[in-house]
């Protein structure tokens, strides 16, 4: 099988909350082993294919952040998906944001966390404060919901590259992908 | 916090030299209790949890036979 790298964007960056640093108890929570057997103990019999990508293009940074325009990317949605529904990608204005966005489709924690605080896992105000301080040249117009598919082909054929054009629309140098 | 962890991610664009290279954020989340807790399976949720599933499947295939999916 050929693997077309996802990384569409200059870069790709994920904060994992998974992922413990604490020095006493180091390990990281097997989030993929966990969810394999989740899924088999509801009488799934396929095992889910976690995309691999062993060939991942990297570009250095064209220029330094103070003259970037930074795209902020969520796996979040704009509307209350059910789990049963279809998933598009959709944009919203950073200028107008919602109090919240919704995700109770998704597969997170919904015992220790909450989507109550929206910076949280969409930074748009942190970033507009830093284009304030010249951190960064500026934040792109508008921020962008990257459904998370079952299928890896509908990701890597039809939503990424959806996303990316839109990006390059908004003149947007990096991508800041932010998942629930 | 939420400002130190978006800082610590756009320097990442400007260190990492490699692809797939994974910084440790120094913040903590306050408890473990939910390291443990996280989609954890109790043998006497394992009834409930067939279910579910069953409802779920059942429901994807309402839905495909009525056309409710994403065609591309």
């Amino acid at each position: 099988m050929v693997h077309r790298p996802m990384t569409t964007f200059d870069r790709i960056c994920l904060i994992d909350p998974m992922y413990d640093i604490s020095m006493h108890k180091a390990q990281p929570v097997q989030y993929m082993e966990r969810t394999r057997l989740y899924y088999e103990a509801q009488g799934f019999d396929r095992a889910y294919q976690w995309a691999q990508h062993d060939d991942v293009p990297f570009t250095p940074l064209s220029k330094p952040l103070s003259e970037s325009r930074i795209a902020v990317v969520t796996t979040g949605a704009r509307y209350d998906r059910l789990m049963t529904d279809p998933r598009f990608v959709d944009s919203g204005d950073v200028n107008d944001l919602p109090s919240h966005l919704f995700a109770r489709d998704l597969a997170w924690d919904k015992n220790a966390t909450h989507l109550n605080d929206l910076g949280s896992y969409l930074p748009v105000r942190v970033l507009q404060k830093f284009a304030e301080n010249g951190s960064i040249h500026s934040i792109a117009p508008r921020f962008h919901c990257l459904p998370t598919e079952y299928s890896q082909r509908r990701t890597r054929e039809t939503d990424a590259p959806e996303v990316l054009s839109r990006c390059q629309e908004d003149r947007a140098d990096l991508a800041l992908l932010v998942p629930l | 916090m939420q400002q130190s962890i978006v800082s610590a991610a756009l320097q990442l664009f400007e260190t990492a030299s490699e692809p797939g290279t994974v910084v440790k954020d120094p913040n903590r989340w306050g408890t473990d209790e939910w390291r443990q807790r996280y989609m954890e399976i109790n043998s006497e949720d394992r009834e409930r949890m067939l279910r579910q599933g069953e409802e779920r499947r059942r429901e994807r295939k309402r839905l495909r036979d009525i056309g409710h999916t994403r065609q591309d």
